[in-house]
């Protein structure tokens, strides 16, 4: 068992609350990321999971039993930096070697170990080589082989490809996330990179200002975000500030489909399907599509009508930011193969229902898993 | 690179504390009590070969000061060393400047040249300028052999020797100071000058100096306090005929044995190294946060 | 364009004028005929053979203060920079100038004040420091032991402190990650200082001429005599053999340690 538990922790430096009453579990074998800016309060997390730092309040458990009070050295975690944190005087094999070598387990098994440690990470060719004749990846790749030969209950990573470039991120990420899926340990990532997030993890908790926002597995996190906040963060929304018209029947359990206008311009409405919060008549709101989801085209009767402000072309994709009015703009994704209207055109934009989400404006909802 | 760990993750906390313990008493006992003792001598008047009065005076203070034969000594090494300084300034810069812009592999060779010599002790490096400077030396070798003189110049053994001596003694220092300083100066700042118009020599009196003038200040200081105090070199250098403080206080102290005569004058020099000190460290400071 | 070449060729001018003296000990050092004479008559190893007892042990004493002084220094100075840095200690950055003070000091003035202090010590306890190794060793403290202090304080500088805690989330304990991690990890800036703070306790003249003398006469100070008043071309070869090693233990000590590492911490 290697369940990590976050109950309701705190933890403050001087005045400031770095991290605000805050719980959370991850499963055996799952791999979690605190997705959030700095300041967010994620590596702090991380950092009481490892043991470097105590929280006022709360409890930490490792595999079941109380961990809050056990020193770094007592806990059986495995730690990836940042920075790497190589030992630069000891060569590649020794650094992985380390901590068995603290374990004092048997020579024969510690060579073992550490020569399958490092095939897992593709580096045996380098094991007498010194850190300082490595490269950042190959770097990287070390102290993850360093941190997962020990057999740890949870794998700890603070931002490790940080420091790395787009490419080399890519891969590692890749490598990472095959490793821990290989040897089935509890894992424990901070990023503030969101594709990172949404890309190797089982689940995602959104942290702002020491709480989490939404805790979900990503496709939840990316289609159902629960408030603007994290409906920001991960991918680009649009916002619409509408006013609720009326509800219609359900077309899903549990979910009812509503009516909405747009705040500025009652003359143009639509239909949001799936929504599980229940919204008073006359409520305002905000209603989020993602560009991808919005078509040019008169998919319903009475389409948004935009003037076409700006178009930037990526190579895969144009971004086509348009204008309603003052208060309602939108971006819309068109494949780069596609044609695109110009500058100054007149458009109908629309989406089908299941893609609009509603939100409430002002405060975010902190969802607990 | 990074800061140590805050207080919660301390390896050991609270008992770093005890490790400096055995460092202050070692330096209590070979420094500290020694400077006081020092001080407090100099507050006696001496009676006699190694041996001073009981009661506490400031009369060595102000025999020091009314006498105009100190004041001489006292302004004579201090101009001394300012004439070194500038020497030593513009000796540096050029090097300096060099060390600090250029991109060549051989740099790091370069700067072991230049700090080389100074680990070789002085009186090694002065033993080795009187092949070079001497009456039958290298250098009168080519004045005479050139024409350029019917006479050898004497070079060694008296003011000028002092100079070359104590000039190439400081220059390290000099330049390690004026390299760092210059190259926490941007290169754009010289390109952008150039591209309006200055020329390289413009540029350098227009942008570099100005901008490295708080490290040049704290560098002088430096070298300006290390000549004043310097012994050695006026010794072997001057073939005994130039007294600087130093010399006057080892005079005192060795050979005189009048300990609190050679306490006022060392703690004045003291006083007056430490005061510039001071001064080039607020400079350095300063040079930094530019 | 001739401007460019102007300032690499004062550069160069000025890096002979450095190394002339050195440069000059080890020709000069060869040759034969009436001293100091140039051109030297002819060139020979003569002066090698002939360098006189004395010198070798007045050599003898200035390795002994040096080893003996260093020693002292790394002791005492390794554990006080590692306070300093990490003690989070009440006024700090007065004991950080306190430690690093005797750095300023003239060193003349530290010689004064040891020959005078070691009277009194003499006064009171009967306990003769003059023209003694010990007495050398203790005032040649006086600096090694700053010196080696800003050279840990600058090791920590820039030290990452993540590998300590890598070493214990890997599970070693705090005693055991200070000696496999952060002591080996500071050994080059530890080692570099201790080099430079024994080339200055061998380089000194004026604490050594000072407080020393008799049995406990250190080469410089033998040198130093030995040119005002007895004069030889063996001093020359002496001079030469000691400035090569000098320069050999640097060479290497910079290859090592790397020599941003070894100028980091030296000098100024």
């Amino acid at each position: 068992m290697s369940e990590v538990v976050l109950r309701n922790v705190t933890k403050k430096f001087g005045e400031h609350v770095a991290v605000n009453d805050l719980s959370l579990t991850v499963r055996e074998g799952e791999l979690v990321t605190l997705l959030g800016a700095s300041g967010s309060g994620k590596s702090t997390c991380l950092r009481m999971v490892a043991g470097f730092l105590r929280p006022d309040a709360g409890q930490v458990f490792i595999g079941g039993a109380d961990a809050t009070r056990l020193p770094p050295y007592k806990r059986n975690t495995g730690m990836v930096f940042q920075q790497y944190a190589l030992f630069p005087h000891l060569t590649v094999a020794e650094n992985v070697a380390y901590g068995l070598k603290v374990r004092r387990l048997p020579k024969q098994e510690v060579r073992e170990r550490t020569m399958e440690a490092l095939s897992l990470v593709h580096l045996e060719a380098l094991s007498e080589r010194r850190p300082a004749q490595l490269s950042g990846g190959q770097k990287q790749r070390v102290a993850l082989a360093r941190a997962v030969v020990i057999r740890p209950s949870v794998l700890l990573l603070d931002e490790p490809l940080s420091a790395l470039d787009l490419k080399l991120r890519g891969e590692l990420q890749a490598e990472i996330r095959r490793v821990q899926q290989r040897l089935r340990i509890t894992t424990l990532f901070v990023t503030h990179d969101q594709g990172e997030a949404l890309g190797m993890s089982d689940r995602v908790a959104v942290m702002r200002d020491g709480r989490i926002l939404q805790f979900d597995m990503p496709v939840v996190l990316y289609q159902r975000p629960n408030c603007r906040y994290v409906a920001d963060f991960v991918g680009m929304t649009n916002f619409l500030e509408v006013v609720i018209r009326d509800r219609v029947p359900a077309t899903r359990t549990n979910a009812s489909r509503y009516n909405v206008a747009l705040l500025s311009d009652p003359a143009f409405s639509w239909e949001v399907d799936g929504v599980e919060e229940v919204f008073a008549e006359g409520e305002k709101c905000l209603l989020c599509v993602r560009p991808e989801n919005i078509r040019i085209a008169d998919l319903d009767p009475n389409p948004l009508r935009v003037v076409v402000n700006k178009l930037t072309f990526t190579g895969d994709r144009w971004y086509v930011e348009c204008t309603h009015s003052q208060d309602a703009s939108v971006v819309v994704i068109v494949p780069g193969s596609k044609n695109v209207p110009s500058v100054g055109e007149k458009i109908p934009v629309s989406w089908a229902p299941e893609h609009g989400v509603l939100l409430r404006s002002g405060n975010a909802r902190s969802s607990l898993q | 690179m990074n800061e140590p760990p805050p207080a919660d993750a301390k390896l050991i906390p609270g008992r770093w504390g005890y490790l400096l313990l055995p460092a202050l008493g070692v330096l209590l006992l070979v420094f500290v009590l020694p400077m006081i003792n020092l001080g407090t001598k100099s507050l006696h008047l001496s009676t006699g070969p190694g041996r001073e009065a009981a009661d506490y005076t400031l009369q060595n203070y102000l025999a020091f000061f009314s006498d105009s034969l100190y004041w001489e000594l006292l302004g004579w090494t201090s101009a001394l060393g300012a004439l070194v300084t500038v020497c030593t300034l513009v000796s540096a810069l050029p090097l300096s400047y060099f060390l600090a812009r250029t991109q060549s592999r051989l740099r790091p060779i370069l700067l072991l040249l230049v700090i080389a010599p100074m680990l070789v002790s002085v009186v090694i490096r002065n033993l080795g300028w009187l092949p070079i400077l001497g009456d039958h030396g290298f250098v009168n070798w080519l004045v005479l052999r050139s024409g350029a003189a019917t006479e050898p110049f004497r070079l060694i053994n008296n003011l000028l020797g002092v100079i070359i001596g104590l000039v190439h003694a400081l220059l390290p220092f000099m330049v390690l100071t004026l390299t760092a300083v210059i190259q926490r100066i941007a290169p754009e700042l010289e390109e952008a000058s150039v591209s309006l118009g200055a020329r390289p020599l413009a540029t350098f009196f227009r942008v570099v100096l100005p901008l490295a003038l708080p490290g040049i200040v704290a560098g002088s200081l430096l070298v300006f306090s290390l000549s004043i105090s310097a012994y050695t070199t006026p010794a072997l250098m001057g073939g005994g005929r130039i007294v600087v403080m130093a010399t006057y206080i080892q005079q005192q102290v060795s050979t005189l044995l009048d300990y609190a005569k050679g306490a006022t004058v060392s703690m004045i020099l003291l006083v007056w190294v430490s005061a510039l000190s001071i001064i080039a460290l607020r400079f350095g400071k300063v040079g930094r946060e530019a | 364009m001739s401007a460019r070449w102007i300032v690499p060729a004062l550069a160069g001018c000025i890096l002979l004028f450095l190394v002339a003296p050195v440069v000059s000990v080890a020709v000069s050092s060869f040759s034969g005929g009436p001293i100091f004479v140039f051109p030297p008559a002819h060139f020979t190893l003569a002066w090698y053979g002939r360098i006189p007892s004395e010198y070798f042990s007045a050599l003898l004493v200035s390795l002994e203060v040096g080893i003996g002084a260093t020693g002292v220094a790394v002791i005492v100075g390794v554990p006080a920079g590692l306070a300093l840095v990490r003690g989070y200690l009440p006024f700090s950055r007065a004991l950080n100038s306190f430690c690093l003070t005797p750095l300023m000091i003239p060193t003349l003035v530290i010689g004064v004040a040891a020959l005078q202090f070691a009277n009194v010590i003499y006064d009171v306890f009967k306990l003769s420091l003059m023209e003694s190794v010990l007495g050398l060793v203790l005032a040649h403290s006086a600096f090694t032991v700053p010196f080696v202090i800003r050279a840990v304080i600058a090791g920590q500088a820039q030290f990452d402190h993540d590998i300590e805690d890598a070493a214990l989330s890997l599970g070693a304990t705090p005693v055991r990650t200070f000696f496999t991690v952060t002591l080996p990890a500071l050994a080059p800036s530890i080692a570099s200082g201790a080099i430079l703070a024994f080339l200055v306790s061998f380089d000194d003249v004026p604490v050594a001429l000072f407080l020393g003398g008799g049995s406990a006469t250190t080469l410089p100070v033998q040198i130093f005599n030995g040119t005002q008043f007895d004069l030889s071309p063996a001093i020359l070869a002496l001079s030469a053999i000691v400035s090569g090693g000098v320069l050999l233990s640097i060479a290497i000590s910079g290859k090592i340690f790397g020599l941003d590492k070894f100028l980091g911490t030296g000098h100024t």
